[in-house]
């Protein structure tokens, strides 16, 4: 459909025509340019905002779980109180190598161990009830020449226990001796009617010599402790030492006596 | 020469009005602005709202720039924005009916009408057509778009386009024979 002449003539005058706008609408043109910037802005910073949360969020997430990964690889300590009878006694006080036994080197007690991924604590045992519910308790209260029995619980693994855990004291051998030792003496003075200081001091001198040969033997193990050994040597020394030393001043002492008192004669 | 200087003129001003440059945009609108109030007019009876459909289209324009492929004239596309725009305000202010009767169209188009009538008189010709008319006839016949590309904007049927040209055509070659006589007449 070829467009016909009088049409021609229409889009010709149409075509060359211009209408001038008024004023006003340029204005409102660039006020309405200026508010779509503005908001174009405003959307900008919103979604920098919303970005910058979204790495925030992350970021913490990200240390949060990290912290908390670390938290589980501590160690934790489990007061096993349930286990424990109620004539035992807990005592945190640190105490001698010699006075920890270690404990729970059965399967089972390893597995409990590797589960609960913890140190457990140790507990003395003075009631012999309670060591038939503890095979590893019962199994070195055997071996223990007094009924008190002292088991200290292992930690996850032998490195930790060693350099982790807080030792647990129990009732040291000297108190048992010493407890020992009065009652001999009350013995003795419920039969005699009194009781030399040298008996007193035999059955001292008897108990300390109890107390030192355990503490070179260690009868559980079969073997003897050479720091112990060493120990009571130089203990023995300083001893012989210091009764020389005091021997001589004596006898200093009563030569110059002596000499005084010829002079004054 | 003077034509490839313009043309990078052109160009330059277009990227800065892109990037939201006031002044280069207010150059543009200066440029266009009385050629697309035309356009608009064509299709919108009301001045005014003639050139509220203009600053929209401008508004759309400048906000899209970045979007120009510089592949084709900027009045075209910028053309182009304000037909749509007027086409979009015609339909939201009336419910613009196609009639979808079947008119055979005569084959022979020999007018010889003497069309020696100012702009405002066409204007008002135009204006006094039917919307559906009038969109179909401007957009054919002033602007030159295709009966498919009519079609397709104003989602018709081609057969529809055809026929609302006819009797758009039909109408005003009736006008102007009245206008005509009235003016022999009063000569």
């Amino acid at each position: 459909m070829a467009p016909i002449k009088f049409e021609d003539k229409l889009k010709d005058k149409l075509e060359n025509r211009s209408l001038q706008p008024s004023q006003d609408v340029w204005n409102t043109l660039a006020d309405r340019l200026d508010k779509e910037d503005n908001k174009y802005n405003t959307k900008r910073f919103w979604w920098l905002g919303i970005a910058a949360s979204l790495i925030g969020v992350f970021l913490i997430t990200t240390q949060f779980y990290k912290t908390m990964e670390a938290k589980k690889d501590l160690p934790i300590v489990v007061d096993s109180q349930s286990e424990i009878p109620q004539d035992s006694k807990l005592i945190t006080e640190p105490v001698n190598d010699d006075e920890i036994i270690i404990a729970s080197d059965t399967e089972e007690d390893k597995n409990h161990l590797e589960t609960v991924n913890a140190t457990e604590v140790a507990t003395i045992v003075n009631n012999p009830k309670a060591e038939n519910q503890n095979q590893a308790h019962k199994e070195h209260s055997l071996k223990q020449p007094q009924q008190l029995k002292n088991t200290v619980a292992s930690s996850a693994s032998l490195e930790l226990e060693r350099k982790e855990n807080l030792p647990v004291k129990t009732v040291s051998q000297e108190d048992l001796k010493i407890i020992e030792v009065v009652d001999v003496i009350k013995q003795l003075q419920a039969n005699e009617s009194s009781v030399s200081e040298k008996e007193i001091d035999s059955l001292l001198k008897q108990a300390q010599r109890d107390i030192l040969k355990q503490r070179i033997f260690d009868e559980t193990t079969r073997t003897v402790s050479a720091d112990a050994l060493l120990q009571d040597v130089e203990v023995e020394l300083e001893q012989s030492f210091r009764d020389k030393v005091f021997e001589a001043l004596k006898s200093s002492y009563n030569s110059v006596k002596t000499a005084v008192a010829e002079r004054r004669n | 020469m003077k034509v490839i200087q313009l043309h990078n003129n052109n160009t330059a001003l277009l990227k800065k009005a892109a990037k939201n440059n006031r002044e280069a945009q207010h150059e543009l609108y200066k440029a266009h602005a009385p050629k697309m109030l035309s356009v608009c007019r064509y299709y919108i009876k009301d001045i005014q709202n003639a050139e509220s459909v203009m600053l929209n289209g401008f508004f759309k324009a400048f906000t899209n720039l970045k979007n120009f492929k510089y592949q084709g004239s900027f009045e075209g596309w910028l053309r182009k924005i304000m037909v749509r725009e007027s086409i979009s305000f015609i339909r939201q202010q009336k419910n613009v009916e196609f009639s979808i009767e079947d008119i055979t169209i005569p084959q022979d188009h020999s007018n010889n009408i003497n069309t020696e009538i100012e702009v405002a008189q066409i204007q008002q010709l135009i204006d006094e057509l039917p919307e559906g008319y009038k969109m179909v006839f401007v957009m054919y016949a002033i602007e030159g778009y295709k009966h498919f590309e009519i079609a397709e904007m104003l989602k018709i049927s081609e057969g529809t386009s055809k026929s609302q040209l006819f009797k758009a055509r039909q109408m005003l070659q009736k006008k102007i024979k009245e206008l005509n006589q009235t003016s022999y007449g009063t000569n």
